[in-house]
């Protein structure tokens, strides 16, 4: 139909966070017609949410990681199409690469549809919250997504906050926090990081990390914020927001905090949805989230689709950008520097080691009480998953989906999908597996689309 | 702490102050904001959850179009923000 004008790139890159920029660039220093595309009103994805107009009161709170790598980054750019404000909600195969459908402004939400040759996704992770009492009230959120708030918008999600979890990121996010003024009242960490010396793959990469995490550590010691390894989250209470948490050690010893916010990351969740539609090969990770299987060019088992950055494996960010120039290089088929191939190793060993250190568990799936909600959207409780599996005989996520509606809302699954898997194998008595971590992410759309674009677009097929 | 261009948007009719790179997020939780609808069943409060436009928990109205994602849409000039829409379908199909 002539309303959705349909381009033809050589490259379509899904992503423009630090991965997605660093394969479109690539990808276009080697000749190619690249497109860019990110749901953001910016390119940077959430590593680099700074706004440059802030630069200056930014470099107090929130440390400006890589930035010359991303002037550069920048600058290059000018050689691709860059098209932020698109949300991608399908990719198909054609005869002959792919058809990328996407959204065009939050609010408008203009149908784009564009044709590639080759598909690089790149769209990174959110964070990893596993289900406790009280984790749906207002003022407990991810802690990369409180981040994320602090770099674009300057602003805190509370005056005193605590954070929660497991992995290098809480530390990062207090950090940023205390250099702009926000009160800290403690870091819980789930994991012993004192242990990273104890897994030999994380060595070579172990000096430059622990320098890293010795800065953050000081700052809580100037302000006095506890570091507390080996805790969990017992509990968020409060009526219509976050009022007071409770953390404690695996024997009982509970400390409480009075907070108006509650940051939260048990790690993180690729991003994989779009992937799915494609049906590539996939794996489970060594910290439970399934990721992509990419041979060492980035490339996927579906030909012409390539993946970079946490979607192949959560590493962080300075991984992500090689893997996007590794990809970038793939798409013209030219050999990448063995220095740089060694680099990657190292990052991928360290992070096989904070996979182990900071590994997610399921014992909440044992303990959270039946009150609380495991799905947000339909507001399914953990009883109601629970009577599903012990009397309606569901055993699985499907099951657990069409009797409960769990991962049928808005977030299609996003935030739950791995709780229910998780929550149903305790359950009926049996583990979770990698098959059933896909059927719960697989889905289409990967965005809400209005039906008047679904329908226009199912028209323009026919004619 | 702010430097950079500010400008005026429109929350709940109101006029306030938003700055340069401003999602809607973000001038609500300056505004002071914690949650801004209610869910569709529990009438359970909602606000900013995973803050990078997966989860959909932080739908709010913006020019008209309910549903949107405050944390993905950018504030602007004279952007229009309504909070109260505790119906959460969020499928912002008004063009449909």
């Amino acid at each position: 139909m002539a309303d959705v004008a349909r381009e033809a790139y050589d490259v379509a890159v899904v992503g423009a966070g630090p991965s997605g920029m660093a394969a479109a660039v690539e990808a276009a220093a080697g000749g190619l017609r690249v497109a860019l595309l990110d749901q953001s009103a910016r390119v940077g994805g959430a590593y680099w949410r700074h706004h440059p107009r802030h630069l200056d009161d930014l470099a107090e709170v929130a440390p400006l990681h890589d930035w010359a790598t991303f002037r550069r980054l920048l600058t290059r750019l000018q050689t691709v199409e860059v098209r932020t404000e698109h949300t991608v909600w399908a990719l198909e195969r054609l005869e002959l690469g792919f058809r990328v459908r996407a959204l065009r402004g939050e609010v408008e939400r203009a149908p784009v549809v564009l044709d590639a040759t080759s598909v690089v996704v790149a769209t990174g992770t959110h964070d990893r919250v596993t289900p406790f009492p009280g984790w749906t009230l207002p003022g407990v959120l991810g802690a990369g997504g409180a981040q994320a708030l602090l770099k674009g918008s300057l602003v805190a999600p509370g005056g005193r906050v605590a954070l929660a979890g497991s992995g290098p990121l809480l530390l990062v996010v207090a950090d940023g926090l205390l250099r702009s003024g926000v009160g800290v009242a403690a870091v819980a960490e789930s994991g012993h990081p004192t242990t990273y010396g104890l897994h030999p793959t994380a060595w070579p990469g172990l000096t430059a990390r622990t320098r890293e995490a010795a800065s953050y550590l000081r700052t809580l010691a100037q302000h006095r914020v506890p570091y507390l390894a080996g805790h969990r989250i017992s509990a968020a209470h409060g009526t219509d927001r976050v009022e007071r948490v409770t953390f404690a050690t695996r024997r009982g010893r509970a400390r409480e905090y009075h907070v108006d916010a509650l940051l939260v990351s048990h790690g993180f969740t690729p991003q994989l949805e779009l992937l799915l539609q494609l049906d590539p090969d996939t794996r489970v990770d060594g910290d439970g989230s399934l990721v992509v299987r990419v041979d060492a060019r980035q490339r996927t088992s579906v030909p012409g689709l390539l993946a970079t950055g946490e979607v192949t494996g959560v590493g962080g960010a300075s991984l992500a950008i090689l893997e996007g120039y590794v990809a970038g290089r793939a798409l013209t088929d030219r050999a990448v520097d063995r220095a740089v191939l060694r680099r990657i190793d190292v990052h991928r060993s360290f992070a096989r080691a904070m996979h182990t250190v900071h590994a997610p568990r399921d014992d909440w799936a044992y303990d959270l009480p039946d009150g609380e909600l495991v799905c947000r959207c339909e507001e399914v409780s953990a009883g109601t998953l629970r009577v599903a599996c012990r009397e309606l005989g569901v055993d699985d996520v499907r099951g657990a989906k069409l009797m409960t509606r769990a991962g049928m809302g808005l977030c299609q699954g996003r935030m739950c999908g791995r709780a229910v898997v998780d929550l149903v194998a305790v359950s009926s008595g049996r583990r979770a597996d990698a098959a059933e971590a896909v059927r719960a992410g697989s889905r289409l759309p990967a965005a809400p689309v209005p039906l008047s674009v679904l329908a226009r677009e199912a028209l323009s097929e026919d004619a | 702490m702010r430097s950079g261009d500010s400008f005026t948007v429109r929350l709940d009719g109101a006029e306030v102050t938003a700055f340069d790179g401003d999602t809607v997020a973000g001038v609500l939780v300056r505004e002071g904001r914690v949650s801004w609808r209610r869910t569709r069943h529990g009438e359970r409060p909602r606000g900013l959850f995973c803050g990078i436009g997966a989860c959909q928990d932080c739908l709010v109205e913006v020019d008209g179009r309910r549903g949107v994602r405050a944390c993905v849409a950018p504030a602007r000039a004279g952007t229009s923000i309504v909070t109260g829409d505790g119906d959460g379908d969020g499928d912002g199909d008004g063009d449909g």
